[in-house]
């Protein structure tokens, strides 16, 4: 549910309108992407003083005291405008795994920070072998004389070239998969024994591979609360995921429209055959139905309870009706649609990401079943 | 091309030629060229060391293939010349560019005048030319017969006018093949000629690379203002061009190479892939029953490929059925090939989102990070996208399929 008024949103919404508009043209985008650091310090002050990093935090860090919810009207935006900026990673992942801390100075001054768009701290997470499975822990973490050293390695960590800090799931007890003995620690990038591996992303984003070798950090979790905390974020980032990818398929439908019915072939507009009627009637399909279901999703999200299956169900729909539209837009705009020069190939690379990111089809549709099966 | 094809030899003298083959490409190929192999995205490998290896064939005699004897080919048996085939997968090596040995010299050999073939022939047959097709235009694409690129006669030259797109390595090509319009009476079709270009440092001529999805320029737009070329650049008879096409065409749809071979290549690199993957549940993607029937599902589609493949061959070109089936393997190859591509980046995960472009850069000698299996596979997806795009989109194929069923 969203816990900021309509008025409120429909501003922020109106402001994330106005600024991809004036801001963030495709040309524009794709200088960023080929930059150095991959997304501009500008906006990055810019979403901070507009508020859009504050919204899901609350107001004593000088947030908006919004929730999740709140932030999926400037996702949705994100997808439209193929927003780079380090949002999802860094308020979605990192930020509200910040905020369930059970260390309240650390989370209080982070969050102050993060907020003040001061700090870039960014969620590691993933590892070679779990596929989507955030209990699939082989990091460790050991404790020495009051303080914590990390070992081991995360991979696909989003942003992690970019980030000022890191916040690491890491196993301080049990073995690789049990949902137990899971605690999140902080850290600074750039601290010692750390090792940031960066590369830019097919979809124009950046992310890394990072080793922590007898890393020292901070615990932000304690008995065993890691674990459930993590879940909790990752299905949050999926539902603002969610709303980027029904952000990112709209346009891709409105592009493949408008491009049918101006695309010339046999003395008529394309978009006059009825196979492609059809093909564009079911990309509509694929895209009205992840957006009802994220609108519902939403609408029935629980803040702190477990929402397991609908989250499973939304992020799977979001594979399948991505991978449709996605496959369709090119095939239907032909070889333009293949080059670099045209938006809609960089709109369907953004899907493939999403399709792959916080676990994919198969992973989901295991977990609803896991979800059905138990209740 | 068939009626020089040498008698089929004898068992013992296949498996003798197997063992030649393979031992031949296991000292010929250098690092380099299996460099290249591996790190094959698209249907169009490294450009410079696949010539090398096409040039390094030839001298062996073996780079044209399926070519008759009397033209530089080898005078397999179409058994050698699977073998062949076989065996250049198996070691890896980079696939020849089809545009001159598969495209434009069988062309030229059925419709060539006898000059033309001696001049033009040679050179595909040995890697030093490489051709360059151009048959797309901006405005031209499954309808290729609107193609408006122009050739106006003007003494002893044509003036050609116009653009064509989507030709593959233009920007590595010294010559090129294409169709341009002499004349706009009666259909669209009848108007058109198939040109050879015997050089493309002409005046007016440029040429300009396209990124592709997977970040690399495969793909060219070539653009002609007021480009004199002399007036024996016509194959076939002026005006004729489209059965030129219409011959190359259906040689591109299907039947000039295997894809099953292929395929089973890719479905083993997978399956290698999916045995030394985590499931995220402590055991092996391979053993998990979801992956396995995809996996196991495509293995099917790729048996019944093979099965109409060799229908095809069997089939006399030009039939009426020949037609229907090249669309038919051109429709279902690529298909399974793009859900081949699917499995691959599933089972790859999220490392397959880092774009390496330098590590896919053939001697570049950067490490790709992550595994080197993985490297390939997002631009292999990327790139297959375009597998129900060209040579005739997917629904272009179908519409020629239903055209049959309907006119019984």
């Amino acid at each position: 549910m969203a816990l900021l008024t309509d008025d409120l949103r429909a501003m922020l919404d109106d402001s994330v309108d106005k600024f991809i508009r004036d801001r963030y043209d495709f040309h524009a985008r794709q200088a960023l992407v080929s930059g150095q650091t991959g997304y501009s310090a500008d906006h990055w002050a810019q979403f901070a003083d507009m508020g859009w990093l504050g919204i899901p935090f609350a107001e004593q860090v000088g947030g908006l005291g919004g929730g999740i919810v709140d932030t999926l009207g400037l996702m949705r935006r994100f997808g439209r405008g193929l927003v780079v900026e380090p949002y999802l990673a860094v308020v979605g992942l990192a930020g509200q795994a910040l905020a369930g801390a059970d260390d309240g100075e650390a989370r209080d001054a982070m969050l102050s920070a993060l907020v003040a768009g001061d700090v870039l701290p960014v969620l590691a997470w993933e590892e070679t072998a779990s596929r989507g499975n955030p209990a699939w822990v082989e990091l460790s973490a050991r404790g020495d004389g009051g303080g914590w050293c990390l070992d081991g390695e995360k991979i696909t960590v989003l942003n992690a070239p970019q980030a000022s800090h890191l916040v690491v799931s890491a196993r301080v007890a049990g073995q690789a998969g049990d949902a137990d003995g899971i605690e999140l620690f902080l850290l600074p990038a750039r601290a010692e024994g750390v090792e940031v591996t960066g590369f830019p992303t097919i979809d124009g984003h950046r992310a890394g591979q990072v080793r922590f070798q007898a890393a020292r950090a901070r615990p932000l979790t304690f008995d065993g609360r890691g674990g459930p905390l993590l879940r909790r974020v990752l299905d949050q980032a999926g539902l603002m995921l969610a709303a980027e990818g029904v952000g990112v398929m709209e346009s891709l439908l409105q592009r493949t429209v408008d491009y049918t019915r101006t695309r010339r072939q046999f003395g008529v507009p394309i978009a006059s055959f009825q196979v492609l009627q059809h093909r564009m009637a079911d990309m509509y399909i694929a895209t009205t139905q992840a957006e009802n279901l994220l609108n519902l999703t939403a609408a029935r999200w629980l803040p702190d309870g477990d929402n397991a299956e609908a989250a499973a169900a939304l992020k799977a729909q979001l594979c399948v009706s991505g991978r449709y539209v996605g496959q369709q837009a090119i095939q239907l705009h032909g070889g333009i649609g293949m080059t670099d020069e045209l938006d809609v190939g960089h709109y369907f690379k953004r899907l493939t990401s999403m399709g792959l990111l916080f676990g994919d089809e198969a992973w989901q549709l295991r977990r609803i079943w896991q979800a059905h099966a138990a209740a | 091309m068939h009626d020089t094809i040498a008698d089929a030899p004898a068992p013992d003298d296949i498996s003798a030629f197997r063992q030649e083959v393979r031992d031949f490409i296991a000292q010929a190929a250098d690092a380099e060229i299996r460099e290249a192999g591996r790190k094959m995205t698209s249907f169009f490998p490294s450009f410079e060391p696949t010539m090398r290896w096409h040039r390094i064939l030839h001298r062996r005699g073996w780079a044209a293939a399926p070519w008759p004897r009397e033209y530089g080919g080898p005078g397999w048996s179409v058994e050698q010349q699977q073998i062949f085939e076989d065996e250049c997968r198996r070691a890896g090596v980079p696939r020849l560019l089809p545009q001159g040995l598969a495209m434009v010299g069988p062309a030229i050999m059925k419709f060539g005048t006898p000059e033309q073939k001696q001049r033009f022939l040679p050179g595909i047959a040995s890697g030093d030319d490489f051709w360059a097709q151009g048959y797309s235009e901006p405005n031209a694409g499954s309808d290729l017969a609107s193609l408006s690129c122009r050739a106006v006669r003007e003494g002893d030259h044509y003036v050609i006018n116009g653009s064509k797109t989507w030709t593959t390595y233009a920007h590595h090509a010294n010559r090129m093949f294409l169709l341009v319009r002499t004349s706009t009476e009666g259909k669209p079709q009848q108007g058109i000629s198939f040109f050879l270009l015997d050089r493309l440092d002409l005046p007016g001529l440029t040429i300009r690379p396209i990124i592709g999805l997977d970040g690399f320029p495969e793909q060219c737009d070539v653009f002609f203002e007021n480009v004199r070329v002399p007036l024996d650049s016509c194959l076939g008879e002026e005006n004729k061009g489209w059965t030129v096409a219409k011959y190359l065409l259906e040689y591109e749809r299907g039947g000039s190479s295997s894809f099953a071979t292929h395929f089973r290549n890719e479905l083993d690199a997978i399956r290698r892939l999916a045995t030394s993957s985590g499931d995220g549940f402590g055991g092996r993607v391979v053993d998990d029953p979801v992956f396995q029937q995809r996996y196991a599902r495509l293995l099917m589609e790729t048996a019944a490929l093979e099965a109409t493949e060799v229908q095809f061959a069997a089939l006399e070109k030009g039939s009426p059925e020949s037609g229907p089936m090249s669309s038919m393997i051109k429709i279902t190859s690529m298909e399974t090939l793009q859900r081949i591509t699917e499995l691959a980046v599933d089972v790859a995960g999220t490392p397959s989102l880092t774009l390496q472009l330098q590590a896919l850069t053939v001697g570049s000698g950067v490490e790709p990070i992550g595994p080197e299996e993985a490297l390939t596979i997002m631009p292999k997806y990327l790139n297959n996208r375009a597998a129900s795009i060209f040579g005739g989109s997917n629904e272009i194929q179908r519409n020629i399929i239903a055209k049959l069923l309907l006119s019984r």
